[in-house]
């Protein structure tokens, strides 16, 4: 059997440069390197069937502008990830690691997210450009597996298996494609 | 974006431009139909970027015309006016807009989840 595809959340500043970097493929402007990172990134995960995912708040604001033929194309291939059963009791504790709300959010989505069906929980890796969030996490990174364990070993299936999920920029993503 | 540095004849040039209004799988049925261009090695320089991918794909949306520049992007900004913002202006105007979308951690409606759900592999650090 294979294995499912994994589960990809990216930051708004992934969005926004991979929104940027559409419009500005049509007129032949110069991309900065992370719009195009970005913009391969997207490629590869629809080549290789990925599931890319965005913040409520990131397909909240897109949601606002479809039609353009960039938000669309973008809104096909990525899907919104909404807050799962103790999204927010995790995303409270974080914020007692020194995260801001905005990483918080993000980074408890990407253990306790799911989609409509409620068939996946949680995210492999979330996708940021965000190198101050990713530094965070990782010098605290075993902190936050011990709490996350304590907090979840008593839950129901699937809730007592969840992980967290692992940061990267979207090169490192992409050097994972091969 | 990459460049092609070799001549190019008309008669490539016409078809590429019908080429270009392709979706990415009609350009699969037509590989299908002309089993040749499976064999044809590419050319280094002609290999398809990202960027050209979504550019063929976004076109082809809009008919083969680029969008105009007075025709409406988001935020209250034409595309025009959109891509004359400097990488500065670009990050207000963005971070404006998602500041009008932020939601506080109590404004998100948890959701259910089977008891079936995928979870991912649990990850070894520093493996």
């Amino acid at each position: 059997m294979s294995e499912p595809a994994p589960v990809y959340l990216l930051d708004k500043n992934v969005v926004r440069r991979t929104v940027a970097g559409m419009v500005k493929v049509q007129v032949g402007k110069r991309l900065t390197q992370e719009e195009d990172d970005a913009l391969v990134l997207l490629r590869e995960a629809r080549k290789r069937s990925l599931h890319l995912f965005i913040a409520p708040e990131a397909f909240n604001l897109l949601r606002r502008f479809t039609g353009r033929a960039e938000v669309d194309l973008f809104l096909e291939i990525a899907e919104v990830m909404q807050a799962g059963r103790y999204f927010k009791r995790w995303a409270r504790r974080l914020r007692g690691y020194g995260f801001t709300p905005e990483d918080a959010k993000a980074l408890s989505l990407g253990t306790f997210g799911t989609r409509k069906a409620g068939d996946i929980l949680g995210a492999d890796a979330i996708i940021t450009l965000d190198q101050s969030f990713i530094n965070n996490y990782e010098v605290r990174v075993d902190a936050l597996q011990e709490r996350l364990r304590t907090m979840t070993v008593n839950l129901l299936p699937p809730f007592c298996n969840v992980v967290l999920p692992v940061l990267m920029q979207p090169t490192e993503a992409l050097s994972l494609f091969g | 974006m990459t460049e092609m540095r070799m001549s190019v004849s008309q008669r490539v040039k016409k078809v590429a431009k019908v080429l270009q209004l392709f979706t990415p799988e009609e350009l699969a049925q037509l590989v299908g139909l002309v089993p040749q261009l499976q064999e044809i090695e590419p050319i280094r320089e002609m290999e398809d970027s990202a960027a050209e991918y979504f550019r063929r794909e976004l076109l082809a949306r809009r008919g083969g015309k680029p969008p105009a520049s007075d025709e409406p992007f988001i935020g209250g900004l034409t595309y025009g006016e959109y891509l004359a913002l400097s990488e500065e202006e670009e990050d207000v105007f963005w971070n404006k807009l998602f500041t009008e979308e932020a939601m506080e951690i109590d404004d998100f409606e948890e959701h259910d989840v089977r008891a079936g759900a995928r979870v991912p592999a649990r990850q070894e650090r520093g493996a």
